[in-house]
């Protein structure tokens, strides 16, 4: 059976699609039923507030509270902080593709073989990021 | 290579808050993809003061901060009587609040699963969205008796049956027999 209903008013404006969230801490923890304080414990926090400043993104937890949620809740920190993840991806490609325009304002016939490699390699990673940066 | 990189497109998720309003409570869900619910509950205000004021600024207003959605789902059942004038206006409040985060708004004229000829219970109604998000199965409340009033948490199931129909999800497991349904 298919939920459906008439639609009274659709305010439509021009649909934009929906950026990934900072993080799913909140999704993850609701899922295993935990409370802030049950979850912050386990994370290795001492501050039930902490954590919850972790939730709303008021402040990123260090390495060692990040991958310890990784292992809670079984999910990638890179799944888990999609939306971090998003924008490192972003500020990254900036600064590689500003490495292949220098490498390639550089390159001439003569150059040596590195110089090829360096270029290929900046290519599939620029190509990686754009993946990673807008899905596949 | 880069211009085959230049043709990707962007398969970002679209986020639904969907909201079942009552005069005091909102029950709420969140969803992102079909299967992917990312937050459910019901807030609510009891106490003395406006409590439409508070229902919008401590509480559905986190709510919109925190998940970002892009469209929010409400019902609106059409009634002349008082308690819905004033879940009405604070409809219209929640559909403000919506537009100032840039927030697409949706309401629908019906409750999902109510048409005629399918004849779902509320009760029944969860019964599926449970079966669907397996999360909420430990949330349904039990089934009302005729002289009880209704369970708090229910609101927070109508709410991810509306986030359902904005989905379109199709759910093709029989409907739940309850010959006793109350509601």
């Amino acid at each position: 059976m298919a939920f459906s209903a008439p639609v009274l008013r659709d305010k439509t404006t021009p649909h934009m699609p929906g950026r990934p969230l900072h993080n799913y801490l909140r999704t993850c923890r609701k899922k295993a039923a935990l409370s802030q304080e049950e979850a912050s414990r386990l994370v290795g926090i001492k501050n039930r507030l902490q954590f919850s400043r972790y939730e709303r993104h008021q402040s990123e937890p260090p390495l060692e509270v990040a991958l310890a949620c990784e292992q809670i809740c079984g999910v990638p920190t890179a799944e888990l902080f999609a939306g971090v993840s998003t924008t490192v991806a972003k500020r990254t490609q900036k600064r590689v593709r500003a490495f292949e325009r220098k490498l390639t304002l550089g390159s001439t016939a003569a150059a040596p073989r590195w110089h090829h490699i360096k270029l290929q390699w900046t290519a599939e990673t620029l190509a990686r990021l754009m993946r990673h940066i807008y899905g596949k | 290579m880069e211009n085959e990189v230049q043709k990707t497109h962007h398969t970002q998720p679209t986020r639904i808050l969907a909201l079942d309003v009552h005069p005091r409570s909102f029950g709420y869900v969140v969803v992102e993809t079909p299967n992917k619910l990312l937050d459910w509950g019901v807030r609510s205000h009891r106490h003395k003061g406006n409590s439409t004021d508070v229902l919008i600024r401590r509480r559905l207003k986190p709510l919109l901060e925190l998940w970002r959605p892009t469209v929010v789902v409400l019902c609106n059942g059409l009634s002349r009587q008082r308690t819905h004038q004033r879940r009405d206006r604070l409809l219209k409040r929640i559909a403000t609040e919506a537009k100032n985060h840039q927030v697409v708004v949706r309401i629908l004229k019906k409750r999902p699963g109510t048409d005629a000829g399918k004849g779902l219970t509320k009760y029944e109604n969860a019964r599926r969205v449970a079966e669907h998000f397996s999360v909420l199965r430990w949330k349904i409340p039990p089934k009302r008796r005729a002289w009880e009033s209704e369970d708090y948490r229910m609101s927070m199931f109508t709410a991810a049956t509306l986030a359902m129909a904005q989905l379109n999800i199709t759910n093709s497991s029989p409907a739940p027999s309850s010959p006793q349904a109350s509601q």
